[in-house]
């Protein structure tokens, strides 16, 4: 099976520990990483395309020193290798011109404000990894229980994908 | 000329008219004109119900010239002011006697060419009266135009003020109690640690327990970069990756110090990591309770300090207090920004902080807007010996010269322009607060460096002072 990269980018450690500590349940199949600015996490997404790892999810703060979050989005999606990366905004303090240009110009796929719930958080990232395996990879079985089980083995059911 | 027009119209009637008579009236058809030979008459209008007198003619003057030469109705009313006695000569006696004398007809000349002149002389002055009226009427407008504005802006700073004020009263409210909830929080805490402490006495594990947990509480915090650095080096000894990860999560950076503590903990190795694992998650949760309430209550100092309405007697206010509280509740816009501080030693002033710290608020609002929350905010506090002055320096694009002079006017933005003045009444309100204590605001401009410098003389007179206005350099 192929870990999925799930990337957490939050500048301040109480906040990103605590979202990286909610996302245990995921822990079998992701590989977690995480960066406290948008430069360090453009880093941490070259260091894992070297080892052959594509980022399946970016959970992102907006406000953070340097690039911001929204900024850091657009230019991942300006990115082809990422185009199939899940991106998603977790801030308390994105405005709404912000919010309006992840959802135009990085097609955010979702928003999560602070603070958080933790259910929520991980049924978006439950929902996000499953269209994310849907559209990436070919074996689904090991995701199956992990994430949104029911819609991969429908998928499975109806053999393998088009070619 | 009467003589020759009673010689040739064989002495035409003489009409006696009491006071207060109608002769003709405006738009009458005229077909006579009137010699006046005795009395005062009035020449007037109608205007919007009101009568305006135009002439007021007395003895020898002859009415209806104007209509005999135009062969229009009358322009006037004419009405007798005293008792009158007039000649009436229809136009068609008139012709018939010109015509039979010449000097008649010469006289009659001079004396239609004399009225016209003089016409002509009171419709230049009538010009010129006309003229200095619209001058002095602009004037007024102007003056009560300038009145309503200041009146308006009065109106908007006393607006403001009063909101600043309930916003104030609700956040000091709000601060307040948030003080029970932090205290009880933060103590909760300190129970946790407390009690852990003796647990760990009871457990058989409890120095590693113990251990653990002190050291997520003391943990320096590390940037990720490093973190994955170290991860990198200790999964290159170990030759493991989850183990290196687990390891510098808990700050354990060498194989021995793990191994140490692993030995006396029964299970396989991972379930002897999962356990000390979380063993640290606990001290952590611990210490970013205690690290968060912390910031909780210094946010909530500040805004308590910060929307201090209440002034009494002898209360005396740090600048640099004031400037350091307004900073933190900025803290979400500095966090591209590099805040360089030089605090002077300062004189406490006796003011109350809230007004002073609006305008900190407000001009360092606009250093950011103007620096678009990127840049170098410099602070600087000094006292020299009249006046203590703080200097606001932001590394924006500067204000153009000729909105300087104009930034502390009501409602000056330039949204829509490249730099923004997002208050729109702050800088004017700012200049109101200095100046009700005496002092001034000055500002000096560049690209690249804009310096916003308040002097807050001593002995501030917090009178109500005209507000000064204009001291932009």
């Amino acid at each position: 099976m192929n870990k999925l990269m799930v990337l957490c980018v939050e500048d301040e450690a109480e906040v990103r520990e605590a979202i990286m500590r909610d996302l245990d349940p995921f822990k079998s199949i992701i590989q977690l990483e995480a960066a406290d600015n948008s430069e360090d996490a453009l880093a941490v997404l070259n260091e894992c395309k070297a080892d052959g790892i594509a980022a399946a999810l970016v959970l992102c703060d907006h406000l953070m020193p340097g690039l911001r979050g929204v900024d850091f989005l657009i230019q991942l999606q300006a990115d082809p290798r990422y185009a199939a990366t899940r991106k998603v905004l977790i801030t308390g303090q994105a405005g709404l011109e912000d919010t309006v240009r992840a959802v135009n110009e990085a097609r955010l796929h979702h928003y999560i404000a602070k603070p958080w719930d933790p259910e929520q958080l991980a049924q978006v990232v439950r929902d996000q990894l499953t269209e994310y395996v849907l559209e990436t990879q070919s074996d689904l079985m090991p995701y199956v229980s992990s994430l949104d089980g029911p819609r991969l083995l429908e998928k499975i059911a109806a053999g393998p994908r088009d070619e | 000329m009467i003589r020759a027009l009673d010689s040739l119209l064989i002495t035409p009637p003489r009409s006696h008219l009491p006071a207060g008579e109608m002769i003709f009236r405006q738009g009458d058809p005229l077909d006579s004109i009137y010699i006046l030979l005795d009395g005062q008459v009035k020449l007037y209008r109608i205007m919007d119900g009101q009568e305006v007198i135009f002439h007021s003619q007395t003895a020898g003057k002859i009415l209806g010239l104007l209509a005999l030469t135009r062969r229009t109705g009358s322009q006037f009313n004419c009405r007798t002011l005293t008792p009158t006695t007039f000649i009436k000569v229809s136009f068609e006696d008139l012709d018939n006697a010109l015509q039979q004398s010449e000097s008649l007809l010469v006289t009659f000349i001079t004396v239609l060419t004399q009225s016209m002149a003089r016409r002509s002389t009171r419709l230049m002055e009538l010009q010129t009266e006309v003229v200095s009226l619209n001058r002095r009427l602009s004037n007024e407008r102007d003056a009560l135009a300038k009145a309503l504005h200041e009146l308006q802006q009065a109106q908007s700073l006393l607006v403001e003020a009063e909101k600043m004020a309930t916003l104030g009263q609700l956040a000091a409210g709000v601060a307040h109690e948030l003080n029970n909830p932090i205290a009880a929080i933060n103590r909760a805490a300190d129970f946790i640690l407390e009690d852990l402490r003796k647990l760990a006495d009871e457990l058989p594990q409890g120095a590693v327990f113990l251990e653990q947990i002190e050291r997520a509480r003391t943990q320096k915090p590390v940037s990720t970069r490093e973190q994955r650095e170290r991860r990198r080096q200790l999964a290159a000894t170990l030759d493991d990756s989850d183990l290196a990860e687990a390891l510098v999560q808990m700050g354990v950076y060498s194989v021995a110090e793990f191994e140490r503590m692993e030995k006396d903990l029964p299970g396989t190795r991972t379930e002897r990591l999962a356990r000390l694992k979380r063993y640290h998650q606990v001290g952590g949760a611990l210490r970013n309770i205690l690290h968060c309430s912390g910031r909780i209550g210094d946010l909530v100092k500040s805004l308590r300090s910060y929307s201090r309405t209440d002034h009494s007697e002898g209360d005396t206010t740090d600048i640099n207090e004031g400037i350091e509280d307004t900073l933190r509740l900025f803290a979400n816009r500095l966090r591209n920004v590099q805040v360089e501080r030089q605090y002077g030693a300062l004189p406490p002033v006796p003011l109350s902080a809230g007004p002073l710290n609006q305008v900190w608020t407000n001009i360092i609002a606009n250093a950011l807007d103007a620096m678009e929350d990127e840049g170098i905010l410099r602070i600087e506090t000094t006292t020299n010996e009249q006046d203590i002055v703080v200097h606001i320096v932001d590394s924006g694009p500067g204000i153009p010269p000729e909105h300087l002079s104009r930034i502390f006017d009501m409602r000056y933005t330039t949204r829509l322009g490249r730099i923004e003045f997002g208050l729109g009444l702050g800088l004017s309100i700012s200049q109101n607060i200095i100046a009700r204590y005496g002092g001034r605001i000055e500002v000096e401009s560049k690209p690249g460096r804009t310096v916003f410098s308040i002097c807050i003389p001593h002995q501030p007179s917090p009178t109500l002072n005209q507000p000064e206005r204009n001291h932009a350099k």
